[in-house]
């Protein structure tokens, strides 16, 4: 009697990271088909950016990916900086590096905390939330709030880092690799974690290519492409880091390769503290009244690396002061296309931990 | 070799190639076999006489980027049978901009809810007219321009 | 005890009377009342022993995570869960409308009812000189057996009432943990029964007076701990209860008191277990130098830390790996444990 039963894992659900609506047909246990739903949080960014200035589009970028919000304003100002040919100096961009890898640190522990939640284990999510306290602290010293910053600007940052910021960073980085050991070391360590994701939710190299995966899910599936290493922006080529790859695609590699990403990024705040210039923190020829009168022509799209994937806003200005449209390439949408072939065959118990180590964030695939 | 229109460049040093409609398909066969092997991104453009449709490509062997440009009036062949990842693109595109792509596997509304009235990425779509969205009778969204039908 | 004989005597003097005048009723109605004067009491010190055990679990989960845990009512945040019930009694009481009404409402009682009449057969006091056991008769380990397989039809019974998919799909897979760990259970209450010689509580309490069973019986003491965190579906194997994977499983119509219900019905089990699993493997109230009520508080006080930290520390296992470490690992096992204690037993010439 193999009758398939249509379930629906609907938008309010502990589990599903936001508003996801999946469409599983189950066969007793076993999933043979599993359809995403999304656009519930649809604001429609790309029509709001086309209704207002350059600097105020700014905002709406924060707001997709709402726990590396840095990450986003990064992708939209270095295509936008391109569009107006406008120049910024070393401080600022030395600054902006440093603020967007410690904003992937507290997007790595916010993903490491809900998925220890998701695998039924309570006690990593209160770890991992004080660790990202101290992190939302120093954001909130240097930026002036704790999770929507609006800091960076075209030709620099809104302001410059304190003396008391600096040493929050320093005390954060000193410490923070010996309690990363102690959260890793309670997810290795624990034989029912490796059961549940040893072998679950395997991504093929070809598929993901395929599909357009980047981010941590291409690199736990054996590609080494790291935008950072492979199409520097910023000043990466500067620093030492090495881009964590393992081969299994499954959920226990993506675990492996997030912690370690999140070892790296102290290494290179480290780095920055150390290299930092004196010099200007933004470009005085446009002082803020100036911003908004700025003209942008042509298109540009650069791409970033977020913790999520490959992030870039591609931008098409027609001469005047109002960006023509913006296309917001947002890397969790294009991951999650490819959870229906992750989940095929799997078992239910395997749905929360596959789509948990995907990692959708829903302001960014709903934009 | 397929015939290129036009070429230019964008502001950050990407090549960027104009093709038109019929040699689409084509060409995108000739450069995933030249090595673009990811389809990044699929965007709709509304210049106000015609309609435009984006591609980014990229090598992950080099890290080569393309722009393909296609300028087209309704309808465009889809690359979902080249990419698979094109799928919800595409979607999306037919979606906000009004795009549509034949041969696509699965050619709805992905963003907005089903019976949503116009294609909002259009410069001619009315701001001013709101639409509501409430649940309907068989557990579906139900789109209307009164506030009050649905539940 | 002796205290309450006399109050009993003292209660029933009137009926006394009358049974000495050779009026079998009396007597009747002498055991009816101090049956039910022993079941409250029972009663209440198994919600006292159940209000300390959340108490317990509440302050040190949060310890261990890091956190402080209720601190504002009362001294040191212990009315908290009184608090807690006042909260749930005042809820509005939600019934799907397409479920099964009757099988709703009664489903939060079948289990809870198991453990006060669990609590009923186990000895808690000196064990030959003067019980503190409510009910003594020949069968009282088949007895205890039984009521603890009630509880779980009660999570089958309520998630299939409910009239919802995740209920649904929640009590499927209790019923599949229920028939998976009843077997290994039995055979190790099997095993003991050969060893000791006897159905009943009492005996096996006094049998253990030279050694606690948990010696001879190591394997059997590992199964039977395990299928009594497997039964009442306690995390790690909450499976029927999922927290985030089916929404709450059997119990997601479940609202207002009637989840405070099924809360206490599983704090209560855990302590309904540990105290079993104290009696028959550790001797109860049988200690080295005097029996008494406090070895057997000793006893279970320790089996509800380590079952609380089972529950604060490790995951959730995936259904099927569960379902196989039942029947693979633990059957064979409990068949292993009951030809050791045969051959013990014959060695020994006899029962204990």
């Amino acid at each position: 009697m193999e009758k398939v039963v249509e379930v629906n894992f609907g938008p309010q659900h502990p589990s599903t990271h936001g508003v996801l609506r999946i469409k599983v047909k189950l066969d007793g246990e076993i999933i043979v088909d599993a359809q995403p739903v999304i656009g519930y949080l649809h604001r429609n960014a790309e029509k709001l950016s086309e209704m207002g200035l350059y600097p105020k589009a700014l905002i709406y970028m924060d707001r997709l990916d709402y726990v590396a919000a840095l990450n986003m304003e990064l992708g939209y100002i270095l295509s936008v900086e391109k569009l107006m040919d406008v120049e910024t100096p070393e401080r600022a961009q030395w600054i902006r590096m440093m603020m967007v890898e410690l904003n992937r640190i507290a997007s790595h522990l916010v993903w490491l905390g809900t998925h220890g939640l998701d695998m039924g284990m309570l006690t990593p999510f209160f770890y991992c939330w004080r660790e990202r306290e101290r992190v939302l602290r120093i954001f909130d010293e240097i930026t002036g709030s704790r999770l929507l910053y609006n800091y960076f600007s075209i030709g620099g940052v809104y302001s410059d880092l304190t003396p008391k910021g600096i040493d929050m960073i320093k005390e954060f980085v000193n410490t923070f690799p010996d309690r990363l050991e102690e959260i890793q070391s309670i997810f290795q360590k624990s034989y029912i974690y490796a059961k549940r994701t040893k072998g679950v939710g395997k991504l093929t190299l070809d598929d993901a290519i395929a599909y357009g995966v980047t981010g941590p899910l291409l690199r736990a599936s054996g590609l080494k492409w790291d935008l950072r290493k492979n199409q520097p922006y910023l000043f990466y080529e500067k620093v030492n880091f090495d881009v964590p790859v393992y081969t299994n695609g499954d959920v226990y590699s993506r675990f492996l390769v997030r912690v370690e990403e999140m070892r790296q990024s102290t290494k290179i705040v480290k780095q920055v503290l150390e290299k930092l210039p004196d010099g200007d923190f933004y470009n005085k020829k446009y002082a803020k009244p100036m911003l908004v009168r700025m003209k942008g022509s042509g298109e540009s799209y650069v791409p970033t690396e977020s913790p999520k994937g490959e992030f870039g806003v591609y931008v098409i200005g027609d001469g005047s002061t109002i960006p023509y449209r913006v296309r917001i390439r947002s890397p969790s949408f294009a991951n999650l296309q490819a959870v229906s072939i992750m989940l095929k065959g799997y078992k239910i118990a395997d749905l929360t931990a596959t789509v948990s180590s995907v990692d959708p964030v829903f302001g960014e695939v709903d934009r | 070799m397929i015939p290129i229109e036009s070429e230019s460049k964008t502001k950050d040093g990407t090549p960027v190639v104009y093709i038109s409609k019929e040699n689409l398909i084509p060409f995108m066969k000739e450069k995933k076999d030249e090595g673009y092997d990811m389809l990044l991104m699929v965007t709709g453009v509304d210049y106000v006489d015609h309609l435009e449709v984006v591609y980014h490509l990229l090598s992950t062997k080099d890290g080569r980027r393309l722009l393909v440009k296609t300028k087209t009036d309704e309808e465009v062949d889809s690359v979902t049978g080249i990419w698979p990842g094109a799928n919800w693109h595409e979607r999306e595109t037919y979606d906000l901009v009004g795009i549509r792509f034949r041969n696509h596997p699965n050619l709805k509304r992905i963003l907005l809810p089903e019976g949503w009235v116009g294609h909002p990425l259009r410069k001619n779509y009315p701001m001013d007219k709101k639409q509501y969205v409430n649940l309907g009778e068989d557990g579906e969204d139900k789109v209307s321009y009164d506030p009050k039908e649905g539940y | 005890m002796s205290i309450l004989y006399g109050i009993l005597k003292f209660l029933h003097w009137p009926l006394w009377n009358w049974y000495l005048y050779g009026y079998p009723a009396g007597l009747w109605i002498m055991y009816f009342v101090d049956a039910i004067i022993e079941v409250v009491l029972v009663f209440a010190v198994a919600m006292l022993v159940v209000v300390i055990l959340v108490y317990v679990f509440r302050k040190y989960m949060a310890d261990i995570q890091n956190r402080i845990g209720p601190n504002r009512l009362g001294p040191w945040g212990s009315l908290q869960l009184i608090a807690d019930v006042f909260k749930l009694i005042q809820k509005q009481d939600i019934i799907p409308k397409n479920a099964d009404r009757i099988a709703f409402r009664v489903a939060p009682y079948i289990i809870f009812t198991p453990v006060i009449l669990g609590m009923l057969v186990i000895p808690f006091g000196n064990a030959s000189i003067l019980q503190l056991m409510v009910v003594n008769f020949k069968y009282t380990l088949l007895f205890l057996v039984a009521a603890m397989v009630i509880s779980p039809l009660g999570e089958v019974i309520g998630g299939l009432s409910s009239h919802n998919k995740f209920a649904l799909y929640g009590a499927l897979r209790s019923a599949a943990q229920d028939i998976g760990y009843e077997v290994p259970m039995m055979i190790s209450v099997l095993s003991l029964i050969i060893l000791a010689g006897s159905y009943s509580i009492n005996d096996i309490v006094n049998a253990q007076k030279h050694i606690p069973f948990v010696i001879p019986e190591i394997l059997g003491f590992i199964v039977f701990f395990l299928a009594m965190i497997a039964k009442q579906s306690i995390p790690p194997f909450d499976l029927p209860e999922s927290g985030s994977e089916l929404v709450s499983g059997f119990s997601t119509e479940y609202s207002g008191m009637r989840y405070g219900i099924i809360y206490m019905g599983n704090f209560g089990f855990m302590a309904l277990a540990s105290v079993v699993v104290a009696t028959l493997y550790f001797g109860g109230p049988v200690g080295p130098f005097f029996n008494s009520v406090l070895w057997i508080a000793v006893k279970s006080a320790v089996f509800m830390i380590i079952f609380l930290l089972s529950w604060i520390a490790l995951g959730r296992v995936r259904v099927d790996q569960f379902l196989n470490m039942g029947w693979k690992y633990l059957l064979p096992i409990s068949i292993l444990n009951l030809l050791i204690s045969s051959l013990i037993a014959i060695y020994f010439g006899g029962a204990f």
